[in-house]
């Protein structure tokens, strides 16, 4: 069987979630390789889950977040998404993990194309970065 | 009821320092018999392995196939077993190398740095680089009651686990507008104020770290490097405590500069590998990561 990867995306629900709802309403397709999830603030993620879904058998991590300055539904909460985020890429490369295994765009909600667009660019550097681990893939995943 | 004690100390890779502190701390070494009842201490020329012991203070990190063996070896024998020091915990300064595979010099090296909880399951466990007279005060007693009552029940945990910050003598000067307001080196901090650290833009590991110390390096005017080992509830201390700088860095400033202004005053933090886990590396989420990666540990 051939290696597919699987990525997990956390989209902000006021922008990046309501951009990926406009996707499927205007049918704009991407990638089905990855899981959306959406939540009300990225900022609300901790470094430990973004390590904690690698661990589970993520390939990649995606967070969608409100286009800053002022979008930001919570006011600052991409700010503080990104200077987490960016901390965290920073600790993955001295740990030998590839930091762009981890994406962070920014989106207001009329951005479905770009949102499409940048899923099936991420998948296609996931694809060309491989496995993070050397594990089999569970079929039904 | 000192008499008869066999107590013995064994000394993994580290610097071992903090196991000479046992018998120099008069309450515990009155409780344990003093010198008289040490019946195995390999460094010191008790080499001969006894057939049991009832106390077994364990300090250093497991870095060999042989410290393993001896390690589950010497559980079997011992009643009580102490793991002492942040070393045998949490893989302290030796735990840095959790990263380098030495397994490819010789076979006799693990590949990875492992901790005492990892191999054996310790009775007590006493945190700290060294761990402090209040940390002995409190394990004399605990000792004590296990000596005295039979099996132990369970597993404890010597000193406080509250986060340094909790009743950390340095205060901000507003806690509702906390901010720091760059990153510094502590050699670039010219003036303490008295302020909290992270307020004068030290990174400070106070927020992740527990305070079984009692604050020792904050009293003397150092910021926290982190070397009780995480507190009650952190997962992991470099994860968390960026997820903490996160809140605060530049707080001011949003809304106002752009990304890229973050991201070079975040760029002055030069080795956060080095700075973040200065004590705690081979417990890591991202080491974890790191070796699934590699495929270490699969067979
Ligand atoms: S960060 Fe350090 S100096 Fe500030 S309150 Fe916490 S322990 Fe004290
Ligand atoms: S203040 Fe921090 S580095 Fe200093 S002894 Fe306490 S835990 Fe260790």
């Amino acid at each position: 069987m051939t290696w597919e990867p699987w990525l997990i995306g956390f989209l902000e629900k006021w922008t990046a979630g309501l951009a990926a709802e406009s996707a499927g309403v205007n049918r704009v397709r991407y990638s089905p390789n990855i899981v959306l999830i959406n939540i009300p603030c990225p900022s609300r993620l901790s470094p430990v889950h973004i390590v904690k879904a690698f661990l589970a058998g993520a390939d990649g991590v995606y967070i969608g977040g409100s286009m800053p300055p002022a979008n930001c539904h919570y006011k600052v909460g991409n700010y503080k998404t990104f200077k987490r985020m960016y901390l965290l890429k920073k600790l993955m490369a001295q740990f030998g993990i590839e930091p762009e295994r981890l994406r962070m765009d920014w989106y207001v909600s009329p951005m479905y194309r770009a949102l499409a667009k940048n899923i099936d660019e991420f998948v296609e550097t996931i694809k060309k970065l491989g496995p993070i681990t050397s594990r089999e893939r569970v079929d039904g995943l | 009821m000192s008499e008869g004690l066999s107590i013995g100390f064994l000394e993994l890779t580290g610097c071992s320092t903090c196991l000479e502190n046992v018998l120099l701390h008069e309450k515990l070494s009155g409780i344990l018999g003093g010198l008289g009842s040490v019946k195995y201490w390999p460094s010191h020329g008790y080499t001969e392995e006894p057939d049991s012991l009832d106390v077994l203070f364990v300090s250093g990190a497991v870095r060999s196939r042989g410290q393993v063996e001896k390690l589950k070896k010497l559980r079997d024998k011992t009643r009580v077993l102490v793991a002492y020091g942040t070393c045998s915990i949490y893989g302290g300064l030796i735990g840095l190398t959790a990263l380098i595979d030495a397994s490819s010099r010789s076979g006799e090296f693990l590949e990875t740095v492992k901790t005492v909880p990892d191999i054996v399951e310790p009775d007590i466990l006493v945190t700290g680089c060294p761990p402090t007279r209040d940390q002995l005060d409190e394990l004399a007693g605990v000792i004590k009651d296990y000596l005295e009552n039979g099996k132990p029940r369970g597993k404890v945990f010597i000193g406080n686990r509250n986060s340094l910050c909790r009743d950390c003598p340095r205060k901000p000067r507003d806690p509702y507008r906390f901010e720091m307001p760059s990153i510094k080196r502590d050699h670039e901090l010219v003036e303490d104020d008295g302020r909290c650290f992270l307020e004068q833009g030290i990174l400070c590991l106070g927020p992740v770290t527990s305070s079984g110390c009692g604050h020792l390096c904050i009293l003397r005017g150092r910021p926290c490097m982190g070397c009780n080992g995480p507190a009650r509830g952190v997962v992991d201390q470099g994860l968390n405590y960026i997820s903490s700088i996160g809140s605060i860095l530049l707080k001011s400033m949003e809304r106002i500069r752009m990304f890229d202004y973050f991201a070079a005053e975040m760029d002055k933090l030069v080795d956060p590998m080095g700075y973040l886990y200065r004590y705690t590396l081979p417990k890591s989420l991202l080491t974890e990561l790191a070796l699934k990666k590699r495929g270490v540990g699969e067979k």
